[in-house]
Parts: structure tokens; C-alpha cells; sequence
């Protein structure tokens, strides 16, 4: 596995990094156009796009970091995403072993059913959401956002991880079959360590969806020890004007966070894999 | 197997315990919340009247609805057909951990933890016929279109925000690396002694090897595409003329005007019209994982 | 013996019971007030300030809790969605009114202020305000704050285009708008893109006043006065930005503060951004009545924007402290208050002295408004968002030439059937 630059793949080469590059120009263009809106005036961010500043507005991140509760926010936020994940995983992980491994009656129908639910528009379900949360007494409880992102990512989870469960090879469970490992271990000792990366695939989304959605937290809280970083970044949005520069620099704030996870979980877990990896 | 299925099926019912009693909350008891609403007049507040299927006939004579059918239907076949194979295209690149290959990952993830009220808006400025930035881009070449309005003409709105979403293939593309760690190395180190070229390897083991995640990928993208909803309510509303419409939009609006009845209707054919695709994908592309097959 | 045993348990119920009851009357009533007007919005600091003055004042009896709830989209939301789970939003809540929020009224988790309204508290509110917000002979919102919009004219540029007074006819309207083109920008703002299209429906409602009188709004939609008044409209998008169709109101107050557009219409909300993101645009500006398009002089639109609303309560201390604190919520000091500190007006009259341009601004719609031959809602108050929603929508395609004002306006009149 030499890495030698032959005259044969030099087309191939530049035609890579044309699209790495490309990819990395659209993605990267939201970032910094965040970055630089964030230190404009609202007016300017409206009127034109794609200009610097005339005097960075250091200022908005002052208004950000003031108008609303930040750090409790944040703490919500963390508190609320860190168990989602938590929850969402364990009880996904369950389900989706069975799914990769075992046959049972109606496994199919089951399947489709719980995957179909990635299809549901949220907010076609606020209604019964919200009789719901009401009659368990969680309204404006931090473990009602938690039990609901839990399972509206439930579907996607599920999926996903059965998808990954079902790419590790048999031979493994069968020789620890042999060794006399039940059917708890299989999942616990077997199949686990190896769904790691599946694992933070689906958790990763998950935090993300946790840490950005915002209506179901409107819809079940109301005060400020229950209330999300969401919430803040809203702060300046009112009925007749939304204040883009502060608004932007509380998104650059509320982000740092889930790229600090989204880097942690993938380095950690992707470092730590010994079977897999193409070395290029 | 029998033997082994009548030993396991305690753990069966335990390990799927958990995830049916949150599902039955969350999803079966709003869904026949919603079942139940969309076959009455009910705005919401007061009492439902039952009015049989007039909703749905309602829906499916009604232009706009139809619109956001097919519009959908394009978003659908748009992630599930150009999104995914963008995102397999750069796992792939990145797979041979290419130099900075790291944050190139990152990087190119970042867009789905940017609020998508920024990068809608972004986006509005690019596509802007007065400052914005492709139109500064194309005059050059086509002066034509020095101030042409991408998403004020309806025969490009559609296209253009598609366009924008399509690009951001984050989200794929990090499920499909997250797959392809799993594929033994040596696979790779036999094509290699075989004089395989690298192209050749990513058709003959990559790609193959992927197979099961590539269908989950595109089905999930094609599901996406079915509820779309949020960066065109924020770039154009469905607008113009309903031109970029879709039926989560139509589903919003329902519920703007308190038209639960319509509103659940409309959520309901969604699911529908989605559950649909997923079974016929299934169908199509089979859900037997080719790689668990080959270890078999 | 029995008796006395019976009464020696009657008297120790009663003594309980009243015990209970002073416990009650003791403790203090929590109002929740899901509230939009919080964070960077301009009324939240003097909302604030009253209701922690309202709180000192009562402190041990009544407590107002503002629970922030901003983003208009998700407030409505929640509103509704309470409503419709049979929960009450909370004790004090604001909405829009409008053909599909009148709904509301069917709820009876909202409380009807129709036998509170008496004496002063009721004088102080126009007549006309609080038949606006009867229904049935049911008051289940106070009218509060009020949207007017007059056109709003940049007299700088209109002077270096050769015209030195507002138009007062249609006929100088247009050759104003000729002049302002010839200098090379595009003289009518217009937004047909959000939730309402919001500037371009003013116009429309601006003109359909001016066909169609007081009552315009109880013509049927597909009334001539509105096919006349659509043909008006489209002559205005020749006068109008390119990027005007899907465009959001930001947009629009863009090109008008940018000298790029130098005819507009607007809320006085919208005095205090102009004078800050635009002061030397602010500081030739005239606001007046749109000149006749038809038969009907000085009219302007003013519609009921927020409407006061409280969560209906079996318990008659928990109600009166829902009274008392809407009555010092509505006294013209609040009002003022709130007012000069946001822009925003209100249908309860205060008196003032204007000293800032802003207050100036304020002064000359109020002005307006006192002198105007009458007054109408606009398109959305007046038929409710699936009207305007389809309006907003159809209307880039008629300014295209690709639909006719009776297709436009037959499919509007489908969207007001049900």
C-alpha cells in the first residue's frame, strides 16, 4: 500500500481535490458567512450580504450574552441533549440487535412501522404532544423534552443502527456462542464494542436534533430554569423585526458546543476502532 | 434456528420492551390523534364533526396540493438520487484518508449544526437578483443574468433551493464513513496485490460493501425529502405561486388558519405517500444486507 | 346529645373551612403571562417595568410572572395549541384577531370581559374598538395595540425627481412615481414573500379603500372594486424592485432606507428602526393618506393588532386580580408608556407632548388617523390568513401576466368558503 504519485493517477489526484475543495468551499461558506454577519449590523446583514462590516459589532455578542440567561440555558441544553442521547441509544441499541439478529412473527411489519415514523412532520403531532406531556405532569419539566426527542429520534436511530448491527460479521457471535455467551452477552460483549461507530453516528444526530429543536421546547415550558439555549438564539426575534446581528452571534455561541461533541465523539471512537479503516 | 428462536424469545420481548412502550406514546397515540382528526371539521376548538373523507377529497382536488405532491416527490428522488451519491463520492475520497481527511469531516458536517435560519438566509442572498452572489458570478459569462431572480421565477425557484440541499451532504456522508470503517482491510490489501487500481477497488469492494447503508442512506434521504419543510418556508414561504410548495408547508398553513381537520389529513396522506416509498424501496433494493450475506 | 355531637361538627367544619379559606385569601395569586414582547422586542422593557411595578405594588396579594415566549411563528403556535389540547396558555396571553384566531371565542378557557367592561375602564377604549373585538355579544379580548399604515414618502428624493409635494391624486401619484424612476431607482417598495405579503397587502388594502369605502371589506372578494384595484396594483410592481416577488418586508424596508425606493407604507413600529438604520432618509420623510384611486378620499388603514386575552377561572379573587392587573395594563399611563417606548399604538387615547422625531412621527399618525374620513383593516385582519396567504401567493403570478384578476380573485374567494 505505497502511496507514490504515478503519472497514471495524476489526472485522478487533481480531480480529487477539485471535489474535496468544492465541498469545502460550500460548506464552509455558512460558517464563515455566520461568522462575519455576526459582527454586522442587522441592516447590513439584510441589505447586503456578502459585505464585511463597516465597524465589527464587537457589541453583539455583549447583547447575546446578556438579553437572556445564557449559561442556565446552555445548562439546560447540555442536560437535556447528554440524556437524550443517553436514552435514545440504549433503548434503540435493544431494539435494533433484535432486529439484526433474530427472526420473530411480525418482525417486518414492526421494522417498517418504527422507521416509518422518520417520515412524521412533528408539528402535525403538537396536539396530542402536548395532551400528553399534560396528563403525565411534565409540562415544564426538563424530562419531558427528554422523553419526547428521545423518541421522535427513535426511528432514525433504529435504522441506522441496525443497519450497522447488520454489517458485523456472524462468525463472531457464533464463535462466542460457542465460548458460551448468552444472549446478553452476544449484544453486551459482541456486538456493542463493534457498533461503536454506528453508535456515534446515531448519537451524534440525536444531540443535534436535542441541541437545535426548538418548538416542542417553546410548547413545554415556560420558565426560565426549564427553557433551552434555543431559546436565547429566539431572543431576538420579535413580531416585527428580527435583530440578525445579535441573533447570529448567539448561533456562533450556541454552535461551539455541538462541534466540540460532534469532534470528540468521532475522534475518540474512530481512533479507537482496531478492525477497520482503508489507509490511503 | 427454532430452537435457538423459543430460547431467545423472553429477551426478544425485554429487549424490544423499551422501545415499544416509548413508540406507542409518542407515535401511535398521536397518529391515531391524527387519524381520528383528519375525518372531521375541527378548528381546534369545541367540537370535531365528523365529516367522513371530505378532507382528503378536499386535498387531492385541490392544485396546490397536488404541487406540493410532486414537489416532494422531486425532493425525494433529489436527495435520495443526487444527495447520496455526493455524500458516497466524498466518504469514498475521504476513506483513503487523504491529507487533512479529519477536517475535511468535520468541516464538511458542520453545516447540519448551523441553525438553518442562517444558512436559509445565506442562501436568499446568494440567489438575490440585486447584491447577490451568483448572479455576480454568472454576469461575466451570461450578462443576461445580471439580475435575474432565481427564487422570484417559479421556473427556477424549485431548482434552487433543491440545489443548495443537496449540496450539504454532511449528514450521509458521516453515516456512510461510520459504515465503511467496517470493511475488512484485507479485501482492500488482496485487489491491491491483484493490481487493482484504486477506482477499481471502490467499484469491486467499496461500493458493494456499502450496498446495505447505501439503501438506508437513500431511504432516509428520500424520507426527508417527503416532510421537507424547513429551508423553503424560510427561503420563499412556497412561494412563487406555490411554485416550491411542499405538503409539510400545506400542513403548516392548515394549522395557521386552525384547520386541524385538513391539517391531520394532510399529515396523514404524508405518511402515507412516504411509507409507500419506504416499502417499495425495500422491495426493490431488497433489506438483506449483501455484506452480512457475504460473511455468511 | 346527638345534637350536640352533630353541631360541636358543624362548628368545627366551620371554623376549619374558614381557616382554609383565610389561608387562601392570604396566599398569593401567581398570574402566568406567556408573553411575546420579551428579549430584544421594544416593548419588552417598558412591559417589564410595569409589571414589576404592578408587582411591588401587590406584593403578598397578586404576582404577574412574564414567561418569555419570543418568535411570533412559535407563540402563535403555542397559543393555539394549548387552546386546542383544552389547556389554558395562561392567565393573561395576546393574539391576533382575525376570521380563524375568532375561533377562540368558541373557547371556553378564554374569559368573556363583557360584564367587567363597565365604567371608566370601559370609556377609556373606543367605542369602535370594542365593538371590533365583540363577537356574539362576547368580549373574549380586550383590543389593545393597533397597526396604521400610511404611505410613507421620501420628500429628499422626491424633490430631486422635480416633485415638491405629495401627490394628492392618483394622477400625480403616478407622474411622482414616472419622475422618481427617471433618476434611476425603483420608486414603489413592495414584499410579496412571508407568512402575508405584508407591504404589497397594504397597498392593496390602500387602494381597495380608496374604490371601495368604509365597507370594502363586506363586498364579496370577486366585487369589481377589487379587480379594478388588483389592475392598480400590478401598474405599482412596474414601479418596483425586481427582487420584490418573494421578498421578505426586510427587503423592502431595505431599498426605502437605502434611497433605493422612495414610496412606501408601513406601521409607526417601524419609526425607530428607520431613523436608526436610515437617519438621513428619516429626516425628510412625510406620511399621508394614498391619494384616490376611485371615489373615496383620506382613508388610512388601521387594524387591531394584539388583542388583550385572559384564561377563564372558577375563582372570583383569581379573576378580579386578572382584572386589576388588565385595567393598569390598559390605563393610558401604561399605554403611554409602552407607546413612546416602542412605537407601537394602542386603541386606548393618552395625550402627549412629541419632543423626539420619532414621537413627531407618532404625533402625525395619530393625526392622520383623527382626521381620516374613516379608517379600514387590512387585507389579512379583515378575511384571515388563508386569504392573505393565497393572496401572497397568486400575486406574483398576476404581476407575471401569467393569471387574470378574476382567476386571482375567484381562487381567494374558494379559500374564504370554509
Amino acid at each position: 500500500m505505497t502511496t507514490k504519485l504515478t503519472v497514471r493517477d495524476y489526472p485522478g489526484f487533481l480531480l480529487k481535490w477539485a471535489i474535496l475543495l468544492f465541498f469545502l468551499i460550500v460548506t464552509l461558506m455558512p460558517f464563515l458567512w455566520l461568522l462575519v454577519s455576526s459582527l454586522k449590523t442587522s441592516f447590513e446583514i439584510e441589505t447586503s450580504g456578502f459585505t464585511l462590516p463597516a465597524v465589527p459589532q464587537f457589541v453583539n455578542y455583549a447583547n447575546a450574552l446578556s438579553v437572556a440567561n445564557l449559561p442556565v440555558l446552555f445548562m439546560n441544553s447540555i442536560l437535556v441533549a447528554a440524556f437524550t442521547v443517553l436514552l435514545n441509544l440504549v433503548v434503540a441499541a435493544l431494539a435494533s440487535f433484535v432486529f439484526a439478529r433474530e427472526k420473530f412473527p411480525g418482525k417486518d411489519f414492526l421494522y417498517v412501522m418504527l422507521t416509518a415514523g422518520v417520515l412524521i412532520p412533528i408539528i402535525s403531532f403538537l396536539v396530542p404532544y402536548f395532551i400528553l406531556v399534560n396528563r403525565i405532569g411534565l409540562y415544564n419539566n426538563l424530562l419531558a423534552l427528554i422523553l419526547v426527542y428521545s423518541a421522535v429520534n427513535i426511528p432514525v436511530s433504529i435504522f441506522l443502527l441496525t443497519s450497522f448491527m447488520k454489517a458485523i460479521p456472524k462468525e463472531l457471535e457464533e464463535a462466542a456462542t460457542i465460548d458460551g455467551c448468552n444472549f446478553i452477552d452476544r449484544f453486551w460483549k459482541v456486538i456493542l464494542p463493534l457498533a461503536q461507530s454506528g453508535l456515534a453516528t446515531a448519537g451524534t444526530f440525536c444531540f443535534i436534533y436535542a441541541w437545535n429543536e426548538f418548538i416542542l421546547a417553546m410548547l413545554f415550558t415556560s420558565s426560565e430554569t426549564t427553557r433551552t439555549v434555543q431559546l436565547g438564539i429566539r431572543f431576538f426575534q420579535s413580531q416585527f423585526l428580527t435583530d440578525y446581528g445579535p441573533m447570529f452571534a448567539a448561533i456562533m455561541l450556541s454552535i461551539l458546543p455541538t462541534v466540540a461533541v460532534y469532534v470528540f465523539m468521532h475522534n475518540k471512537i474512530i481512533a479507537g476502532l482496531t478492525s477497520g479503516g482503508v489507509k490511503g | 434456528m427454532a430452537r435457538s428462536r423459543n430460547r431467545n424469545g423472553l429477551y426478544i420481548v425485554l429487549f424490544l420492551l423499551p422501545v415499544l412502550i416509548l413508540f406507542v406514546l409518542f407515535f401511535v397515540f398521536p397518529l391515531f390523534f391524527t387519524a381520528q382528526t383528519s375525518v372531521m371539521k375541527w378548528k381546534g376548538i369545541g367540537d370535531m364533526e365528523f365529516i367522513g373523507l371530505r378532507n382528503f377529497e378536499r386535498l387531492f382536488t385541490d392544485d396546490t396540493f397536488q404541487m406540493a405532491l410532486g414537489n416532494n416527490l422531486i425532493w425525494a428522488l433529489a436527495s435520495g438520487f443526487i444527495q447520496v451519491p455526493l455524500a458516497l463520492l466524498v466518504a469514498i475520497l475521504l476513506n483513503r484518508k487523504p491529507k487533512g481527511w479529519g477536517a475535511f469531516r468535520t468541516i464538511f458536517f458542520l453545516p447540519n449544526v448551523i441553525s438553518a435560519v442562517a444558512i436559509a438566509m445565506m442562501w436568499t442572498q446568494v440567489y438575490n437578483p440585486n447584491h447577490g452572489l451568483l448572479n455576480a458570478l454568472l454576469a461575466p459569462i451570461f450578462p443576461d443574468l445580471a439580475h435575474y431572480h432565481w427564487l422570484g421565477v417559479p421556473a427556477t425557484a424549485l431548482a434552487a433551493i433543491i440545489a443548495q440541499s443537496v449540496l450539504y451532504i454532511g449528514y450521509f456522508m458521516i453515516i456512510l464513513m461510520a459504515a465503511a470503517t467496517n470493511i475488512p482491510i484485507e479485501l482492500y490489501e488482496a485487489a491491491e496485490l491483484d493490481g487493482a487500481t484504486r477506482t477499481q477497488q471502490e467499484f469491486a469492494i467499496t461500493i458493494p460493501m456499502l450496498r446495505g447503508t447505501l439503501v438506508t442512506s437513500a431511504t432516509l434521504a428520500m424520507a426527508y425529502g417527503i416532510r421537507h419543510f424547513e429551508a423553503t418556508f424560510l427561503m420563499t414561504g412556497g412561494g412563487p405561486a406555490y411554485s416550491t410548495t411542499t405538503m409539510g408547508i400545506v400542513l403548516f398553513q392548515q394549522m395557521d388558519e386552525l384547520q386541524y381537520g385538513r391539517a391531520g389529513a394532510v399529515a396523514l396522506i404524508l405518511i402515507a405517500f412516504g411509507t409507500g416509498m419506504i416499502v417499495l424501496l425495500r422491495a426493490i433494493f431488497g433489506s438483506k444486507d449483501p455484506m452480512s450475506d457475504a460473511s455468511q | 346529645m346527638r345534637t350536640s355531637k352533630v353541631l360541636k361538627f358543624l362548628t368545627t367544619l366551620g371554623v376549619v373551612l374558614t381557616l382554609v379559606g383565610a389561608q387562601a385569601a392570604a396566599q398569593e395569586i401567581v398570574l402566568t403571562w406567556p408573553c411575546i414582547w420579551v428579549g430584544g422586542d421594544a416593548k419588552a422593557a417598558p412591559v417589564k417595568e410595569i409589571v414589576d411595578a404592578f408587582n411591588a405594588a401587590n406584593v403578598g396579594k397578586i404576582r404577574v410572572d412574564i414567561e418569555a415566549q419570543p418568535n411570533y411563528d412559535a407563540y402563535e403556535q403555542k397559543i393555539r395549541t394549548s387552546l386546542a389540547a383544552g389547556t389554558s396558555p395562561g392567565d393573561i396571553f395576546t393574539f391576533k384577531l382575525n376570521p380563524a384566531t375568532s375561533e377562540f371565542y368558541k373557547s371556553p378557557l378564554v374569559m368573556d370581559f363583557s360584564k367587567d367592561l363597565t365604567g371608566t375602564w370601559a370609556k377609556s377604549f373606543p367605542a369602535a374598538s370594542i365593538k371590533q373585538a365583540t363577537i356574539k355579544g362576547q368580549l373574549k379580548s380586550l383590543p389593545f395595540e393597533v397597526g396604521v399604515t400610511p404611505v410613507w414618502y421620501n420628500m429628499a428624493l422626491l424633490k430631486k425627481a422635480g416633485v415638491t409635494k405629495v401627490p394628492a391624486t392618483s394622477a400625480e401619484f403616478w407622474a411622482a412615481a414616472d419622475k422618481l424612476k427617471a433618476l434611476g431607482i425603483s420608486p414603489i417598495a413592495q414584499n410579496t414573500g412571508g407568512t402575508n405579503a405584508y407591504i404589497t397587502m397594504l397597498w392593496f388594502t390602500q387602494i381597495a379603500a380608496t374604490r371601495g369605502g368604509e365597507n370594502v371589506w363586506s363586498k364579496p372578494i370577486t366585487d369589481p372594486v377589487f379587480v379594478e384595484s388588483l389592475k392598480d396594483l400590478k401598474k405599482m410592481f412596474s414601479y418596483a424592485n425586481v427582487d420584490s416577488v418573494g421578498a421578505a418586508p426586510a427587503i423592502a424596508n431595505g431599498h426605502f432606507l437605502k434611497e433605493e425606493s422612495a414610496i412606501y407604507s408601513n406601521g409607526s413600529w417601524r419609526l425607530a428602526p428607520s431613523e436608526k438604520d436610515g437617519p438621513a432618509v428619516f429626516s425628510n420623510l412625510a406620511f399621508d393618506y394614498l391619494p384616490s384611486f376611485g371615489t373615496y378620499k383620506n382613508s388610512v388603514p388601521m387594524f387591531l393588532q394584539a388583542m388583550l386575552a385572559a384564561g377563564e377561572t372558577k375563582d372570583p379573587a383569581r379573576r378580579a386580580a386578572i382584572i386589576t392587573f388588565l385595567k393598569v395594563l390598559t390605563s393610558p399611563d401604561s399605554v403611554k408608556k409602552i407607546s413612546l417606548a416602542s412605537g407601537a399604538m394602542f386603541t386606548v387615547p393618552f395625550t402627549f407632548q412629541a419632543a423626539t422625531p420619532v414621537e413627531k412621527g407618532m404625533q402625525r399618525f395619530m393625526d392622520l388617523v383623527q382626521k381620516a374620513s374613516f379608517t379600514v383593516p387590512n387585507l389579512e385582519v379583515a378575511l384571515g390568513p388563508a386569504a392573505v396567504a393565497e393572496f401572497g401567493q397568486l400575486i406574483s403570478k398576476y404581476v407575471a401576466g401569467e393569471t387574470t384578476e378574476a382567476d386571482m380573485l375567484k381562487a381567494i374567494a374558494k379559500k374564504l368558503e370554509d
